[in-house]
């Protein structure tokens, strides 16, 4: 048998251990040796904090008498880690992303960094919490009777061993939890540790559950064989109260704040999560597996009234097994200290940033002293908030101890800090959760659940009598507090779970739809609701303030080290080369989330107010961001507008150069064609010059000829001239014309006169209708009867029927002049039609000379030019080419 | 339901499949162990000599652990902290 000195000696053997392992870590941390404290496998660890002595010993007690039920406690948790995708994820980034340095924390930022949200939050912690740390110390206690009883050897009374345990642990946490105050809150040390005893606790509950089921029995199906067929009964397993423990503790492993202090606060990387998602439940798993099998073997082989609580110490210690027992006892021992230890310095945490700081600052208000360090005042309170915290659960320990009351608290505490649910995942999810809802929420819920569970469990204690209980307050019966309006749920604590939760869900979201979210919870919100989506660090707004009073400030909060490399950080991040950055909006947001890493974001807030003069964010200050955002947009697009337009004026330049090339091109054409139309005349002209030169032996006959072929030449040659230039005039809108009201059929009749001779020459037959020429109209007559002249001259060369007949008919239609000029020829072939407005195009070759082919386009652009269309109308019986013209002026008959 | 909205680009869809799975799996972890489903697999009182209900809770946590196991793996894969 063990004496209870060995086991003294064993217990602090096992904490300085602890002590060696935590100083090992935090000297790692010190010389920058991240890996090994930082791998998901510690964060994983440090998770299993959430198995308490009241798991461990309890776990095989709730087993010995309600089956299964035990599982729940560990499913719950199971459900949000492989769902860690819906709310971990998000959890753990905004505590990253904002520095939250608790739940509280977490709530006061989310909520407009409400300091007395911060405040009920802390105190529903520390309340929910105390009776968990007294639970710990009385397993602990209770674990070193069981060896002393076994014993036989005198051994002090629960009360000394309780203290005792409890200053040890004070002192364990107040030098691991409270070395420094870093500035993302994380205790390298204290998570080691932690890790260390998550896997002497596993080790011990697994090592007795091996020995109970292939040691006392011979298998599974052995122990399972001796188990009371009422323990598990098929029907049983699933029903309210099962529904209810697993949905509490879901809600316990993301509110307890011990819990929240391990995966949000210390969470050193996001990816850790990923793989605690699957490592924590299996933990879970390997934890339960052997739950049942202790239990059974515990009922099966010791007396019928040996406590079940205990059975995972008397099942080694009836079998002989001192060994085995020690580590059972280490392993309860452990689940108990990483549990203190944790919620200490979580509700530590919580107590200065919240309460002490807060409090100090208003005292403080007047002055801004440099001297005073807020460092030391933090680090002070925080050791003293620890020694308070467990000095509270001892308190109760004493005060409640040892009745069968203080075996349920651990479910109690459970609901007690899930009345922070509906306000965490409002705030997470919902823009429209307001302040006074998550404040009206919380207190609804806290209060009815100490109505109904929390005050009650003390059992016929002096707050509330059993007839209280029985018949109500008063006697008035529909206010009983374990059957609130009669609903008629027997189970006390299914019952609190639905009117607490129930109404504070009510509360909550009635109220935010009440009231209004002030402006600062709104920006607040976004940043929380959006924290995936925000790339942008959070707006300042423009205060008054100096970069000294900021270094100050961060000197007395971060230390003078590490508030000189920050501000040296910024200075070079700004461009600068003097130590001190710029008071930039930036660079205040920037700091007071450093800040708020240290202090909490509402504190942290109020500390940056004092410093920088501005109280609030107001309404103003608002109206003035959206406004610059307003200015940032209209800008960007006015951007837009200009680029486009850029884009337009490019593409039509475009157009414009290849229109230009095009006309480049053509120019060229036009050259080359002039220069081949010119020479022709210029070659016969120079060839009879010459002969004209050395023309002695010619006759005066032959020189006669010779001189009229040059001049005919040179007419021709004159004439082109005249084309081209008169094409160009034209083409350039720069002709002159002669306008005036004349009779049509006077110009046709000139037109007619000149072509005359031709016609004659020819035989032609020349159609005309007299009637229709009756109308006058405003144009250049000389101008369009050359048109006509080039049309007729046209039709009568080219028609090639013998003898060819013309005619020059007009009408009005759609109130314009319509003159058309045919022949009976063959038409001009399709090949052609397209080429015959060309300049200088000659159709099949059957250009006499004269014609340099400008004739048409030469029409066309006079046509143009007085305000119609010339154009090339098909070929029925011949050639048609119609003119269009605008009457203008008058379309009234000359003569009735 | 598909979102094109969200993410139409063609690389999303590992991530997308990773997201859905993620969400589903605790969906699917409910139904089997805190709704009246378990009690359809738990009706015979014993199985290979084990209690059925010990048997069942324990294959259905198990297999989400399993399941959890492959999610997070893929997970750091994928990079979710982006």
């Amino acid at each position: 048998m063990i004496s209870f000195n060995v086991l003294v000696s064993i217990c602090l053997l096992y904490v300085l251990g602890l002590f060696a392992v935590a100083y090992a870590a935090e000297r790692w941390a010190e010389t920058g040796r991240f890996a090994i404290l930082r791998s998901p496998l510690i964060y994983t660890l440090s998770i299993s904090v959430y198995c308490t002595a009241w798991t461990f010993y309890g776990a095989v007690g709730s087993a010995a008498r309600n089956g299964l039920e035990f599982v729940a406690i560990y499913l719950g948790p199971t459900l949000v880690f492989v769902g860690w995708w819906w709310l971990l994820h998000k959890l753990v980034r905004i505590g990253r992303v904002q520095r939250i340095t608790s739940i509280a924390d977490l709530l006061s930022s989310r909520y407009g960094k409400s300091g007395g949200l911060a405040v009920l939050v802390t105190v529903l912690a520390v309340v929910g919490t105390t009776p968990y740390i007294a639970l710990q110390l009385q397993s602990m206690t209770l674990s070193f009777a069981v060896f002393t009883t076994a014993t036989g050897a005198p051994a002090p009374s629960p009360t000394v061993t309780a203290f005792y345990v409890a200053a040890g642990l004070a002192v364990f946490t107040i030098i691991f939890g409270t070395r420094n105050l870093d500035a993302n809150e994380r205790h390298h040390g204290v998570v080691t540790a932690i890790a260390v005893e998550a896997v002497v606790k596993l080790a011990a509950l697994l090592s007795v559950g091996i020995f109970v089921v292939w040691g006392v029995a011979s298998g599974p199906a052995d122990i399972f064989a001796r188990m009371d067929p009422e323990l598990l009964q098929s029907s049983q397993v699933f029903n309210t109260r099962w529904l209810t423990l697993n949905f509490l503790s879901a809600c316990a492993i993301i509110c307890l704040p011990r819990m929240f202090q391990v995966i949000v606060v210390e969470n050193a990387n996001e990816r850790h999560l990923a793989t605690a998602s699957w490592a924590f439940p299996l933990y879970l798993f390997l934890m339960s597996l052997f739950v049942l099998p202790i239990a059974i073997a515990g009922q099966s082989i010791l007396a019928p009234d040996a406590n079940p609580d205990l059975f995972v110490l008397t099942v080694p210690l009836d079998q002989g097994q001192q060994t085995l027992a020690t580590l059972a006892f280490l392993g309860g021992f452990s689940s108990a200290t990483s549990m203190v230890i944790v919620a200490s310095i979580a509700l530590s945490t919580m107590m200065s940033n919240h309460i002490v700081l807060p409090l100090w600052l208003r005292m403080n208000a007047s002055r801004n002293p440099a001297s005073d360090d807020v460092r030391d005042l933090l680090l002070r309170s925080r050791r003293l908030s620890i020694a308070v915290v467990v000095a509270l659960g001892y308190v109760y320990f004493q005060f409640n101890g040892g009745t069968g009351a203080l075996a349920s608290i651990g479910l109690i505490a459970f609901l007690g800090v899930a009345q922070v649910l509906p306000a965490l995942l409002g705030g997470l999810f919902w823009h429209s959760a307001t302040r006074p809802a998550a404040i009206a929420s919380i207190c609804t819920g806290f209060f009815i659940w100490a109505y109904t569970l929390f005050i009650p469990s003390f059992g016929g204690a002096a707050l509330m009598g059993p007839e209280t209980l029985q018949s109500g307050p008063f006697g008035i019966l529909w206010l009983a507090p374990q059957n609130l309006l009669g609903v008629g749920i027997t189970d006390p604590l299914v019952h609190a779970v639905f009117w607490s939760l129930g109404l504070n869900t009510l509360v909550f979201i009635s109220v935010s739809l009440l009231t209004t979210p002030s402006a600062i919870e709104r920006l607040q919100s976004v940043q929380f609701i959006n924290v995936f989506g925000q790339v942008s660090p959070r707006r300042g707004i423009t205060r008054n303030t100096t970069i000294e009073d900021l270094l100050v400030l961060a000197q007395r909060i971060l230390g003078r080290e590490e508030a000189m490399t920050l501000f040296k950080a910024q200075a070079r991040h700004q461009g600068k080369d003097s130590p001190l950055p710029d008071a930039t909006n930036e660079l205040i947001a920037t700091l007071e989330r450093e800040i708020a890493g240290s202090v909490g974001a509402a504190a942290a807030h109020a500390m940056m107010a004092q410093v920088t003069g501005g109280a609030e964010i107001s309404f103003e200050d608002m109206i003035a961001v959206a406004d610059e955002t307003a200015q940032i947009m209209e800008y960007s697009a006015r951007l837009e507008t200009q680029s486009k337009e850029l884009e337009q004026a490019a593409v039509q330049l475009r157009n414009a150069n290849a229109k230009l090339t095009e006309l480049g091109a053509q120019k060229d054409t036009f050259l080359s064609q002039v220069s081949h139309e010119l020479r022709t005349p210029m070659t016969s002209i120079r060839t009879f010059s010459e002969i004209l030169q050395d023309g002695d032996t010619l006759d005066p006959e032959q020189l006669n000829h010779f001189a009229t072929i040059i001049h005919s030449e040179s007419i021709r040659l004159t004439r082109l001239l005249d084309d081209i230039l008169d094409l160009s005039f034209m083409e350039n809108g720069r002709v002159q014309l002669n306008l005036e009201t004349v009779p049509l059929h006077s110009i046709i009749d000139r037109a007619l006169a000149t072509t005359q001779a031709q016609a004659n020459e020819l035989g032609a037959v020349i159609r005309r209708n007299t009637t229709a020429e009756q109308v006058t109209l405003y144009t250049d007559p000389d101008r369009l009867s050359q048109v006509l002249i080039n049309l007729v001259t046209n039709a009568l060369k080219h028609c090639g029927t013998t003898p060819p007949e013309v005619s020059v008919l007009s009408g009005l239609h759609m109130g314009k002049l319509v003159i058309t000029v045919a022949d009976n020829g063959k038409g001009i072939s399709e090949d052609d039609i397209d080429l015959i407005f060309e300049k200088f195009s000659k159709l099949s070759k059957k250009f006499t000379s004269g014609s340099a082919g400008l004739g048409l386009p030469i029409s066309r652009e006079i046509v143009k030019n007085l305000g119609g269309t010339l154009v090339y109308a098909g070929s029925s019986k011949g050639a048609v080419f119609r003119i269009t013209l605008p009457l203008q002026a008058a379309e009234t008959p000359v003569s009735a | 339901m598909a979102d094109p909205s969200k993410r139409p680009t063609l690389p999303s869809r590992p991530g997308r499949r990773f997201r859905d799975a993620a969400t589903l799996l605790p969906v699917v972890g409910v139904a089997l162990l805190i709704t009246p489903v378990m009690t359809v697999f738990t009706r015979a009182d014993s199985l290979f000599g084990l209690p059925t209900p010990f048997v069942y809770v324990f294959s259905v946590w198990g297999g989400l652990i399993l399941l959890a196991l492959l999610l997070g793996r893929r997970a750091l894969r994928i990079n979710v902290s982006k």
